[in-house]
């Protein structure tokens, strides 16, 4: 399992919608984590990712055990190198916000990305944007799957970390989340407690 | 001048003043409802009775906060506050944090009272309001500026106080609008309304054209008063304005005793008590109705002299009477015995000096002097003090009256307005006997004979109904009794909303003040009753209360001498 850097290119736009984006990472198990925030380049669009899968590359063609008689998994790819050839990663990323003529909006585009469009791990400055407009918020909000929550919390920590204010940072997000969540209070708890935890 | 934006700026914004919140809902009638910004604001910082400002669109509001209240967006917060939810100290206090101002809110409500035109001038009078502004108008905390706007200064007012929390700013009162009605200074024990009612009349004395006639019980506002939190003496009405104030006594010893010199003293003939004044003691002196109305029987019987000859009675006599005149034996014992504690009175004499005493009253009331009546001993017996009070008022307005309809008709000149000063009211204005003693008809007639009443107690809840509405200006320090509170803001506009601000009141120095005489309800701290309280009254500087008591009577009219007409 290979880590992903800030700003590193990890894969391309295979399907997209006005809402979500379908990408595959251009080597197998290098994926952006859950709650990854990516940037899209065109057009200019960002993304939190919610979902990430390992697969074989041809879903007609299901995968086999191989490692029965080998000792540790890493064996398993060492003995079978043709396997990097036949497995994809590809996750799954909602649509937060997207780059105008005046800076980056929390939102929709008006147009989903290309396909084949480079897709960038965020860096700080990509992140930066999270934090002027909590607009973005209601958008994963409305998800409303087990995944998206954590989502959402792991995209704060990250948002945070990289703030220069990190508690202003969260407070700000969290009292964001609690007015967006207002009608769920026992959800909007457990959001506050992993994001404040 | 540099005016902190506010009500009393001229309409640039409200930049500059403390924000509180904003309106988001609310009735005139009711009051508004403000939302505090929960990061600039904190329900902690703003105390019932404090000042805002409200900045609408076309006018600015001045306005009293009535109450403060934690609200929450729905139940969830109640039922399962942060610190439950978790159980981890550091995340219940994040989010407690982030639900605090978001979900978990303060609201205040408020009392707009008076309003003035966006881009007025500074001395643009304020008016009663007869709108709100509309939602989410910014509220602020009142700048002095504020309160200067609201409480100008105009001729004739009188500094009482600073409002709450705004020690450099000061409520004035309108003295002339003041005596124009009956006034209430109501408050429990040691709340300080000795004082504040001190200074009422002593702003009485300086600035208005109004006499007074203060009944004073405990022998505290003629000479001088005690403080009894500091424990010293504070000067009283005669040594702070010694040529417009007459003292007299109905006893002269005690009077001698604290160093005072009466300029007369007041007795009472036997010949001059009427029934009605038993019917307005009924209480006092723990007679029952039966027992009471006896006594228009007995003065039927012995005509003019009733009293003396009644109580001259050996008890077997009053037997013999009770048979020849038909009246209950019992209740005729009774009031021959309750009636026969006054032989203590030492006022009381054989033959009526009363009339000359309300003559010598009324004679220095008429020259403009103002009139302080101790009561010495005698303070300390009810009975006593409603007898007395009661039996000269009714004299004095009878005199009033007859000047009046003369002025009415043509003849002499309007008589003086007058002010009837009266403690422990709730003697004579009880719903029983209130529409049968001279102060009952005084309240109710309003100012129809140029005399009112300022009355001052500590139980206002037994005073009857209909003569606490006809109070023009109310001033009530703390108060325990429910009751009491109730009874003070009677007839009251805006009634439910002050009860809070009432109710909430410091147990000293603290008052609240509505009706004709400010322009809107204010909790004020009175300002200190000291030597620059005297000063401003016009008051000799450097004469000790000490000093003063020591002096011998010569050196007392050398004094007053002096101060009339200073040496060159």
């Amino acid at each position: 399992m290979a880590a992903v850097q800030p700003g590193q290119r990890v894969g391309e736009v295979t399907a997209s919608r006005s809402q979500r984006i379908e990408a595959q990472c251009y080597q197998a198990r290098a994926a952006p984590p859950l709650g990854s925030l990516v940037r899209i380049e065109s057009p200019p669009v960002y993304a939190v990712v919610l979902d990430v899968r390992h697969e074989p590359m041809d879903p007609t063609r299901p995968l086999t055990p191989r490692g029965a008689d080998l000792e540790t998994e890493d064996e398993v790819y060492a003995v079978n190198p043709q396997l990097s050839a036949i497995l994809a990663t590809r996750f799954t990323a909602a649509i937060l916000g997207y780059r105008g003529g005046d800076g980056i909006h929390a939102g929709l585009p008006s147009l989903p990305p290309d396909l084949h469009a480079f897709v960038f791990v965020g860096d700080d400055d990509d992140l930066a944007f999270l934090g002027k407009d909590f607009g973005w918020l209601k958008l994963l909000l409305d998800e409303r799957s087990p995944a998206s929550d954590t989502a959402i919390v792991n995209l704060l920590r990250q948002a945070a970390h990289s703030s220069t204010d990190s508690r202003g940072f969260l407070l700000n997000a969290g009292k964001a989340l609690a007015t967006e969540l207002s009608g769920e209070p026992l959800r909007m708890r457990a959001l506050l407690h992993q994001v404040g935890g | 001048m540099m005016l902190a934006d506010g009500f009393g700026s001229n309409g640039a914004g409200p930049a500059q003043a403390r924000r509180l919140g904003q309106v988001v809902g609310g009735s005139l009638s009711r009051g508004l409802d403000v939302r505090l910004d929960g990061h600039s604001a904190s329900a902690e910082d703003v105390a019932v009775g404090s000042f805002v400002t409200i900045h609408g669109r076309r006018q600015r509001y001045f306005a009293v906060v009535t109450d403060v209240e934690l609200r929450a967006v729905d139940d969830g917060v109640r039922h399962f506050p942060p610190a439950f939810s978790t159980g981890i100290a550091d995340a219940g206090d994040f989010t407690a944090e982030v639900i605090a101002g978001t979900l978990a809110y303060s609201q205040l409500s408020v009392m707009p009272s008076m309003a003035i035109p966006v881009g007025s001038s500074q001395n643009g009078a304020a008016e009663q309001a007869k709108t709100i502004p509309e939602h989410f108008a910014p509220v602020h905390a009142a700048s002095q500026a504020d309160i200067d706007a609201v409480f100008r200064a105009r001729e004739g007012d009188f500094a009482l106080g600073s409002p709450q929390g705004m020690e450099t700013s000061l409520v004035r009162l309108d003295l002339a609008a003041l005596a124009n009605r009956s006034v209430g200074v109501f408050g429990a024990s040691g709340t300080g309304k000795t004082f504040l009612a001190r200074m009422l009349l002593a702003g009485l004395v300086k600035q208005t054209p109004a006499v007074s006639l203060v009944f004073d019980m405990e022998s505290e506002y003629g000479w001088q008063g005690q403080d009894n939190d500091r424990g010293r003496q504070v000067k009283g009405l005669k040594q702070l304005f010694p040529s417009r104030v007459v003292t007299f006594t109905l006893d002269e010893a005690s009077s001698r005793r604290r160093g005072a010199t009466p300029d007369g003293v007041v007795s009472i003939g036997y010949n001059e008590v009427e029934p009605t004044d038993i019917e307005v003691l009924r209480e006092s002196l723990n007679l029952s109705e039966v027992a009471a109305s006896t006594s228009w029987n007995v003065a039927r019987h012995y005509r003019e002299n009733w009293l003396r000859e009644f109580m001259a009675l050996s008890a077997a006599d009053v037997g013999d009477l009770a048979g020849e005149i038909g009246v209950n034996l019992s209740a005729l014992q009774t009031l021959h015995r309750r009636l026969l504690s006054w032989e203590r009175f030492g006022f009381l004499v054989e033959h009526g000096q009363g009339s000359a005493s309300a003559s010598g009253i009324i004679e220095q009331l008429e020259r403009g002097n103002h009139v302080v009546l101790e009561f010495g001993q005698y303070g300390r017996n009810t009975a006593a003090y409603v007898l007395v009070s009661n039996l000269l008022t009714r004299r004095i307005h009878e005199t009033w009256v007859r000047r009046k309809e003369s002025a009415d008709g043509g003849h002499g000149d309007e008589p003086r307005p007058l002010v009837i000063f009266v403690e422990e009211a709730h003697k004579f204005l009880t719903p029983d006997i209130a529409s049968q003693t001279i102060f009952g008809a005084i309240a109710r007639e309003l100012r129809k004979y140029n005399v009112t009443l300022m009355i001052v107690d500590q139980r206002p809840s037994g005073i009857d109904s209909e003569v606490m509405s006809q109070l023009g200006t109310r001033l009530s320090c703390a108060l325990n009794d429910d009751r009491d509170m109730n009874a003070v803001l009677m007839g009251a506009r805006d009634a439910g909303q002050l009860r809070n601000v009432l109710s909430r009141l410091d147990s000293k120095q603290q008052a609240l003040v509505f009706g004709h005489a400010v322009p809107m309800p204010v909790v004020v701290r009175p300002r200190d009753y000291d030597e620059a309280f005297y000063a401003d009254m016009g008051a000799v500087s450097g004469v000790s209360v000490a000093g003063v008591m020591g002096e011998t009577e010569a050196e007392r009219m050398q004094r007053e001498i002096d101060e009339l007409f200073p040496p060159e």
